[in-house]
């Protein structure tokens, strides 16, 4: 049995979002601790690692371990359907293969949709250690994505020991977008040793989904080493992507 | 002359249909697929012949029409579909025919006679009370220039081998009126391969139409049939469909059968599809629900199949599979969702690639990888050659979900070369 009721629809919308952005299918673990979705996408090139503590939630109960397979594009759909002034209570009622989806406000609207069956996968962490550490705004990273998008399908991040530089360069042409502390666009930013790496623009895309549904993005790197996005959620919980490094030729 | 026929659609009268599906929207789109014969749709609907006979004009001494006016190179053919019910060993038969017609005024000759049956006016698509036999009988006794043959011939619910609706032989079907058969509609959800399985079916030519009910590209013109014709005609399209000569019909197109709505047999409903034997091992029952699934089209094949898979007649048409450039996009720029096909941004570049290379079918049949790196992102011209060269794996559609297309399947064995430079996040698990 399992249940869980999150105080704002549209943000719950908003991190499955985040989630669909990069996985059409995946299982999400549910147990007395709070819920985890750890997934590779098909190319096996990103990760997406979820995961909200049962605090974060209004109400929580989950006896033992409960899996959720869901098909996300599915879920999407229905928890679009929600709206900021409702809650909404996710449930698995005992012995069930569907997952109900009830928003609570000034009506109380169900929704069911069925459990699938996927394989689940215990994938561990990736080992890895970061030169560079950079809490961003995560809307000024967007744009500086988007400024990428322009001339190139890969992106390039600098971390100096100043400032986080996002590159893009093809015969398009260059741009290049400059992130401090000074001007309010980073909030933090560690630099062991300088690095530069470069990463899939399309991926990165898809993973800025995720400010929707927090404010801040934190990036960490090393120099031909994945990139790891991390989105806290607020009131609790992290979204938080890897993404395997373009190799240099 | 090489003509691009699409020889099954309906128009905005028919149920479940465009309001788009018009005249001016259908010559529009047309040569944007690269079409450039193209059924009339629902000819003996009183309403959309006269807006026919209003924006056509017969282009002299060959029964095909041209857009008034107008310097395209687009020809169109009177066509409908009709649907028949009757009943064989007790359960009612639903099956659908589609109707070629060598003028407008035969279709007005059909319109009389057909008006006295059901009112035609009601929808695009007829459905009429009879033995498939007694139809053909009727129509041939109108016009013995009618070509007719069974549409999307393996769909569950309105088709002559459907599951649900259908038989198991022409015979069961059409009667002694069998032998005027001359060509069978394999449907988007079986391929000229599946068909030539089934022995008794080498007499007959297979042909590929859209049976679109939209004029937008990714619908219109998603099979087709290739030919050779010295001077376009109806009677040298007939002529070239039944003889199967090779010179004349050069090929089919067609969209990977696992694209269809009904390859696999599911349960809709339930999100559940699996293959013919997993289905069988089942007793055709969903694992979630319990409730009866939906046979689809490979159990159906391999029901009535004497052959086994990979079997190729002598005189078979070959085919091409491809699928529509819409749906590469998307899958390419990770666009979902029902209105994926419709999106600004895929659009955008379709658009593109068509002021480049002239059509869609252009773009997808031939031009190389290094030019289309010059028009879009080299993930998406990676992607129009993969699905050319069949590189690609669909996932199956079933119960009325159409098939989707998977590029990334089993990249975890391409090694990081392979996959031009990008590196994979399993290479740096501890």
């Amino acid at each position: 049995m399992f249940k869980a009721v999150f105080r704002d629809a549209r943000l719950w919308y908003r991190i499955v979002d985040a989630l669909a952005s990069l996985i059409d299918e995946g299982t999400i673990k549910a147990s007395e601790e709070g819920v985890r979705l750890r997934a590779m996408d098909p190319s096996k090139i990103a990760m997406i690692d979820f995961e909200m503590p049962r605090d974060a939630f209004d109400e929580y109960e989950c006896d033992g371990e409960v899996m959720l397979g869901l098909n996300f594009d599915e879920v999407k759909k229905v928890v679009k359907r929600g709206s900021a002034k409702e809650k909404v209570q996710l449930e698995v009622p005992p012995g069930s293969a569907r997952l109900k989806i009830i928003f609570k406000g000034k009506a109380t609207r169900s929704f069911s949709i069925p459990l699938i069956d996927i394989e689940y996968e215990e994938l561990p962490t990736p080992s890895l250690s970061f030169n560079v550490k950079a809490t961003a705004m995560a809307d000024i990273f967007e744009e500086a994505l988007k400024d990428v998008e322009l001339v190139s399908d890969y992106v390039k991040l600098e971390g100096r020991s100043n400032a986080i530089v996002v590159k893009g360069q093809s015969d398009r042409g260059e741009v290049e977008t400059t992130l401090t502390t000074e001007t309010g666009a980073l909030l933090e930013l560690e630099v062991k040793e300088e690095a530069i790496a470069s990463y899939s623009l399309e991926y990165l895309m898809d993973m800025i989904t995720a400010n929707k549904a927090a404010e801040v993005v934190t990036l960490e790197f090393s120099s031909g080493m994945p990139l790891s996005l991390t989105f806290p959620i607020p009131g609790g919980g992290t979204i938080r992507y890897y993404l395997a490094p373009r190799l240099e030729e | 002359m090489i003509i691009y026929a699409d020889l099954h659609i309906h128009s905005k009268y028919s149920g479940a249909t465009s309001e788009k599906m018009s005249v001016k929207e259908l010559s529009a789109y047309a040569p944007i697929k690269g079409i450039n014969l193209l059924g009339t749709g629902d000819v003996i609907h009183p309403l959309w012949l006269k807006e026919l006979k209003e924006s056509l004009e017969e282009v002299p001494g060959t029964s095909l029409y041209k857009i008034k006016n107008s310097q395209a190179n687009l020809y169109f053919v009177a066509q409908t579909e009709i649907g028949t019910i009757h009943e064989v060993e007790g359960k009612k038969r639903r099956i659908h025919h589609v109707v070629l017609m060598p003028s407008f005024e035969v279709a007005e000759q059909v319109i009389d006679v057909f008006s006295k049956l059901c009112d035609l006016e009601a929808d695009g698509r007829p459905v009429l009370a009879m033995n498939p036999a007694e139809l053909i009988e009727m129509l041939l006794e109108i016009d013995s220039n009618i070509f007719i043959f069974p549409a999307h011939a393996w769909t569950p619910w309105w088709s002559i081998f459907g599951s649900i609706g259908g038989v198991d032989s022409l015979e069961e079907c059409y009667g002694d009126k069998s032998h005027k058969i001359k060509a069978l509609e394999t449907g988007l959800s079986s391929d000229p391969e599946m068909n030539w399985r089934v022995s008794w079916l080498d007499r007959l030519t297979l042909l590929s139409n859209s049976d679109s009910h939209s004029p937008y590209p990714h619908r219109l013109g998603r099979e087709v049939n290739v030919f050779n014709l010295k001077k376009p005609s109806y009677k040298e399209l007939i002529e070239a469909i039944i003889s199967k000569n090779p010179s004349k019909f050069l090929m089919t197109i067609e969209v990977d059968p696992a694209y269809g709505k009904y390859h696999w047999t599911g349960h809709r409903k339930c999100g559940v599809s699996m293959p013919p034997e997993e289905a069988i091992k089942r007793g055709n029952r969903c694992p979630k629900c319990g409730k009866l699934l939906t046979k689809g089209v490979e159990q159906r094949v391999e029901e009535l199949a004497d052959r086994p898979r990979g079997f190729k007649p002598p005189n078979a048409i070959g085919f091409k599979k491809l699928l529509p450039l819409t749906e590469i996009i998307a899958e390419c720029m990770k666009i979902r969702g029902e209105t994926k096909l419709y999106s600004g941004q895929v659009w955008e570049l379709y658009m593109k690639l068509i002021r480049n290379f002239d059509n869609e079918l252009n773009v997808l049949l031939n031009v190389n990888a290094k030019d289309l790196e010059m028009v879009v992102p080299s993930r998406i011209a990676e992607a129009i050659v993969r699905v050319r060269e069949g590189l690609v794996t669909i996932r199956p559609g079933y119960d009325g979900v159409y098939g989707r297309l998977v590029l990334d399947v089993d990249a975890s064995s391409v090694t990081a070369k392979e996959r031009r430079g990008q590196a994979s996040i399993m290479d740096f698990f501890g």
